[in-house]
């Protein structure tokens, strides 16, 4: 998220040459995107979306998508801001290895989460057969859905927590001790607000990633209208069933990212304005 | 643009000539995979490039403009997705379908207990398989009643996206039991038990096999086709638990039987 970040001064425009030549050198990877989504667009009619939009099936797969993203948000900001605090003030070798830890699940493959969510949470695996011995089942349920997602957004929202409170001035840290504010005191009223600008765009980060989860939600929580089947599930059978569900839940999607970017752009702005 | 294509093109070469891409029914990976190893063991030069899915997954791949050279489909509403050359089309072989139970899996003796277990995964409607499944559950419903049928709709927890996914649950202890193919349960080799349908109530799925009228290596497809109805294919495909086609339906017209 460097973009976003707050810069002290602009840099200089460049001469039209400059640009032109950077952006044809940046064509085909632009083009490569840009078309994508027009075929997207226009291969849909909005009559065509608009019927999708009455099918029970698709809006049970919205519905569902809707509250497990939601949970998991919950919880990836409750714990995940409780793992960036650690890793604000650990010793260094913790901390290091907490960050490592974490990030794991934003460079595996999302299939490889699946296998290992199984291994670990399925009725044999590693908890997961206690947790049966105990009647406790999670495969297949919308409980492994939100756990897939939560697995695999979770570093997006800590390591974007995790940057901010390092953007913090540690004479801030200083001046609070000295005031006597204790570390629970500190970090509920001086560090999180302070780090309110990247809790939130780590939250829409680990949102957006969290409804696109696919991989690891097919293999761990398998495929039931209703009950397990998310939007990106809805669209890969789909596509093989019913193309138009399968394109109506692309464009929600795609407008659910657009809306993402824009909202993080204009609260960043805000946030910004404040904090001057 | 170019650079890019020119790149990839280095990158990724284009099959040679030689090499025949052959799109099966997840259903018949260990039959083909053998099957492949023995064409090119008797085709020297030739190359089976071999890919497995759903059959609902490859006709979708076909159209979108995977190449293909044959398609053998789990079922004939799927080959029928896709152009394909009708003068090519054969039926290869047949299969029926079984409850796969999860290991150690206590108190089902028939396929009737089926409306007692927990956890039920199944094909999803899409795929041949699950089509089969929904027509067996019907049939077995006019035996057993609207109110079995619902107790074991109810306990399905699952609709996956091709036959082996099916399997894979039930294997890994995930799902009690799986409806799959005859020939799935044979090739899990004794991790998986086996719970047979009575015929009265079961599916007779045909396999039919086409050129897609994409293939760009025909006279290589026409010969794989004769290969596999060959003696030494069928007993493959009957060793992987597959039927052979019947005697009598391979005098018909092959355009009858690889209507859906």
């Amino acid at each position: 998220m460097q973009k976003l970040m707050p810069r002290g001064r602009r840099t200089p425009e460049a001469g039209w040459a400059y640009v032109v030549g950077s952006i044809l050198l940046g064509a085909p990877l632009l083009a490569l995107i840009a078309l994508s989504l027009a075929g997207l667009l226009l291969g849909t009619s909005p009559s065509e979306v608009g019927a999708q939009m009455r099918e029970e099936t698709t809006l049970q797969a919205i519905y569902l998508s809707l509250r497990t993203t939601l949970a998991s948000l919950a919880a990836v900001m409750v714990f995940g801001t409780g793992l960036a605090l650690a890793i604000h003030r650990s010793p260094s070798w913790l901390a290091s290895s907490l960050e490592l830890v974490v990030t794991l699940p934003a460079i595996m493959p999302p299939s490889v989460a699946g296998i290992a969510l199984l291994l670990a949470f399925g009725r044999q695996g590693l908890v997961g057969e206690h947790l049966d011995a105990m009647g406790v089942r999670v495969a297949f349920t919308p409980l492994a859905v939100v756990m897939a997602q939560a697995f695999v957004a979770a570093p997006f929202y800590v390591r974007e927590v995790a940057s901010g409170l390092r953007s913090i001035d540690p004479q801030v840290l200083e001046a609070a001790h000295i005031d006597g504010a204790g570390g629970a005191k500190t970090a509920t009223s001086i560090l999180i607000p302070l780090a309110m600008p990247f809790v939130f765009v780590g939250a829409a980060l680990a949102w957006a990633r969290a409804v696109g989860e696919f991989g690891a939600t097919i293999l761990f929580a398998g495929n039931l209208p209703g009950v397990t089947q998310t939007m990106p599930l809805a669209i890969y059978l789909g596509f093989e069933s019913d193309l138009a569900q399968a394109k109506a839940l692309a464009l929600v999607l795609l407008a659910f990212a657009v809306g993402v970017l824009v909202l993080l752009k204009a609260a960043f702005h805000r946030f910004l304005a404040l904090a001057h | 643009m170019l650079l890019a294509l020119a790149a990839s093109m280095l990158l990724f070469p284009q099959p040679q000539h030689r090499t025949l891409s052959v799109f099966a029914a997840a259903s018949l990976k260990e039959a083909f995979t053998s099957i492949a190893k023995d064409y090119e063991a008797a085709h020297r030069g030739s190359k089976v490039r071999l890919n497995f899915a759903g059959s609902q997954t490859l006709a979708a791949q076909i159209n979108h403009g995977a190449p293909a050279d044959v398609f053998a489909s789990a079922a004939a509403r799927n080959l029928a997705q896709v152009a394909y050359d009708r003068s090519s089309c054969r039926v290869f072989a047949r299969n029926r379908l079984a409850i796969g139970l999860r290991k150690g899996l206590r108190g089902v003796s028939s396929f009737k207990d089926l409306a007692q277990v927990r956890n039920i995964v199944v094909a999803d409607p899409a795929v041949p398989v699950g089509g089969h499944t929904a027509t067996f559950l019907t049939k077995a419903a006019k035996e057993h009643g609207a109110g079995w049928l619902r107790s074991v709709r109810s306990h399905v927890v699952s609709q996956e996206a091709d036959v082996k996914a099916v399997l894979a649950k039930v294997r890994l202890g995930e799902a009690d039991a799986g409806i799959v193919y005859i020939s799935d349960v044979r090739s899990a080799r004794g991790a998986v038990d086996m719970l047979p349908i009575p015929d009265r109530l079961n599916v007779l799925a045909q396999y039919p096999v086409a050129i897609p009228a994409s293939s760009t290596n025909r006279d290589e497809a026409l010969r794989f086709i004769r290969f596999l109805l060959g003696p030494g294919s069928q007993s493959r495909l009957r060793k992987a638990g597959l039927l052979s086609p019947d005697r009598r339906a391979s005098l018909k017209p092959a355009s009858l039987q690889c209507k859906s």
